[in-house]
């Protein structure tokens, strides 16, 4: 697969079809991988695909200044891609989607979990085995142990904008509205605390906010001075209030990619923020983010048969 | 500070909570603790579950000298007149257990910033001057590690009060000044056998090999020519512009001031935020991505060398492990010092 992807994005740069390629290549730490730009056919040698790879490039589109861009594209990149044309950030006919089958991905913070903390000197994929060793340890398991809770139970269906589209994808199995519906049985009272120790965890460095492929906004509510939405104090109350904006800011469009919690340097994940308003927008309004690009926005869209008995 | 060695002692891993229940029983003792993405420094309490394993902890100790936020004065105006209050600091610890020499390097490497005369800060002196710094020696170096690159040593004594070396069985337990040897003296531990001695020896020499020798470039020089070069392009691109690297750098120390509610808040900031020099006209001087990375890496490896004659990083290696990009400074770095004119 990696060999095909490889020949197929030095093609598309020899040819000119494409000016740049966005990929992922091998990081510098074991299992890692970091997003490669590739602009000579030479540096599409240097790609890879495996459940390592875990950034969503499409955030990276609305920066780059290239005529044409082909993107790596897993269900999660071409969502997000779907999204970004819905809302006329990108040009559909300046992407080409090259769609890639995937069966999930590793959360690093399972895989720490998994290994109780010590450092992972080695790390590789076999199949579907991860290798991971030590100092003076080595474990051998398969990867699906450590699949990232975003990946469970993916919604695979096609979402309409590759340019070659996947086969062969194995979605992982499992729901990943688990953890949101633990929460919501917690009492309010409960789950408030929750929101609150995290915010009080949150460092306020914004990398969910810079590694989501929806985050859009030109300036942030957070860059905001003249007034000043956060005070200086940095108050949990003010951290709680820059989640909260920025989970209705993704109503009907968060494709759950699950790239804030991964991005999060000290393991906030406030994804059932995301997940409430998604299962309200697909329950409520049978809106689903990310599979059509001619679709309405599910906050600025309206319809005659909208339930509206919320209205008094 | 620094005076004649004293002798070092030998603490055995068992011994350790009775150690730091002595400690906490003689000042607020705050220790390296928790796994992974939650490690940080903690007040000690008995069961705490200490940070042994390679590398740093997460968090750094700069945030027990210049918290994330505080209040830096309370103020209020009565009859017409503005009256000045002070503000109340947190309880701060008296000692703190299992920082890593790097950490201890990156409190001597800001003491200047925030001390020197004429612009003396008080606050993070304060608490400096009443600190005693017991360090944990890095057996095994992790693979973002790479003090040795940024002069440092993973046994490094500098800004440390006791340093312990891990050997088989415990530590090797070296007090290197006065305020090391007060700590230190109470417990009554036996003094390490030479054979321990050895062991500590030996633990610096596996530990150094691991992380190799430092290049021989003169990085600050290669980065004053090349402030303008097109790479810088090309090495911002990846970057994601949070600040992830900025606040859990140990070195990192920008902050913002503000007012809020009658008291006069501090609290850190990033140079690589878009309204880190955003100007009150609208105007701002760095306009993207790649001038806000480049100024965090000519600040730490330029500016602050030029100043004080090493670089402001301590190769602790945090900013290569939490990138959610891995956008790794060592590649990036060697890129520009690889860079011909």
């Amino acid at each position: 697969m990696t060999t095909n992807l490889r020949e197929t994005a030095a093609r598309l740069l020899a040819e000119g079809t494409v000016q740049l390629v966005l990929g992922w290549e091998r990081g510098t730490l074991p299992l890692r991988t970091t997003p490669l730009f590739a602009r000579e056919p030479g540096e599409a040698g240097r790609l890879v695909y495996d459940p390592t790879c875990d950034q969503n490039l499409a955030g990276y589109l609305g920066r780059v200044k290239e005529e044409r861009v082909a993107l790596i594209a897993r269900p999660c990149e071409a969502r997000a891609l779907v999204e970004q044309v819905r809302e006329n950030r990108i040009d559909r006919d300046r992407v080409l989607a090259i769609g890639l089958p995937c069966s999930g991905r590793i959360s690093r913070s399972a895989l720490a979990s998994r290994l109780t903390g010590r450092v992972i000197r080695e790390g590789r994929l076999a199949a579907d085995r991860l290798v991971v060793a030590g100092d003076d340890w080595r474990e051998e398991f398969p990867w699906t142990e450590v699949l990232d809770p975003v990946c469970r139970g993916c919604r695979l269906p096609d979402p309409g904008i590759y340019w070659a589209a996947p086969e062969g994808a194995v979605p992982p199995e499992g729901d990943r509205f688990a953890e949101f519906d633990r929460r919501r049985s917690l009492s309010p009272e409960q789950r408030r605390d929750e929101f609150r120790q995290a915010a009080e965890r949150c460092l306020a460095c914004y990398a969910c906010r810079q590694a989501c492929p929806m985050c859009s906004c030109a300036e942030c509510i957070t860059d905001r001075t003249a007034p000043a939405w956060l005070g200086p104090a940095a108050d949990p109350s003010d951290t709680m209030l820059f989640h909260l904006v920025r989970a209705m800011h993704l109503a009907g469009r968060c494709v759950d990619c699950g790239a804030c919690a991964r991005a999060c340097p000290v393991g906030v994940d406030l994804r059932h923020l995301h997940l409430a308003l998604e299962r309200e927008g697909s329950e409520r309004f049978d809106h689903c983010p990310g599979l059509d690009p001619a679709s309405r926005p599910l906050v600025g869209g309206f319809r005659p048969d909208d339930r509206e008995e919320f209205i008094l | 500070m620094k005076d004649s060695p004293a002798l070092a002692v030998f603490l055995t891993c068992d011994q350790v909570p009775r150690v730091l229940a002595a400690s906490a029983g003689r000042g607020s003792t705050w220790v390296a603790a928790g796994r992974g993405e939650e490690s940080g420094f903690v007040p000690y309490r008995p069961g705490l579950c200490l940070a042994r394993e390679a590398g740093p902890t997460r968090h750094t100790l700069k945030a027990l000298f210049f918290p994330r936020a505080e209040v830096l004065f309370g103020y209020e105006i009565v009859d017409g007149v503005p009256r000045l209050h002070p503000a109340c600091s947190p309880d701060r610890p008296a000692v703190v257990f299992g920082a890593r020499p790097c950490d201890a390097r990156a409190l001597v490497l800001l003491d200047p910033v925030f001390e020197e005369p004429p612009h003396v800060d008080g606050l993070w002196g304060g608490r400096r001057q009443a600190i005693t710094l017991v360090g944990m020696g890095c057996e095994r170096p992790g693979p973002a590690c790479f003090c040795p690159a940024v002069g440092g040593d993973p046994l490094g004594e500098e800004g440390l009060d006791v340093l312990m070396v891990p050997v088989e069985g415990g530590y090797v337990v070296r007090p290197l000044t006065e305020r090391g040897r007060a700590w230190t003296e109470p417990l009554e531990l036996p003094a390490a056998r030479p054979d321990q001695e050895a062991a500590a020896e030996a633990t610096a020499a596996r530990a150094r090999e691991r992380l190799g020798a430092p290049p021989a470039v003169d990085l600050q020089a290669a980065l004053g020519r090349h402030f303008e070069h097109p790479l810088w392009d090309r090495l911002h691109e990846r970057c994601l512009g949070c600040a992830a690297c900025t606040y859990l750098c140990p070195t990192c120390h920008c902050f913002d001031v503000g007012d809020e509610d009658g008291r006069r808040w501090r609290r850190w900031d990033s140079c690589m935020f878009p309204t880190f020099t955003l100007h009150a006209s609208g105007h701002n001087p760095r306009t993207g991505g790649k001038e806000r990375m480049r100024q965090r890496l000519m600040h730490k490896f330029c500016y602050y060398p030029e100043r004080r004659g090493r670089p402001a990083c301590v190769g602790c290696g945090r900013c290569v492990e939490i990138c959610p990009a891995n956008l790794d400074l060592r590649s990036v770095l060697a890129q520009l010092e690889g860079v011909q004119a």
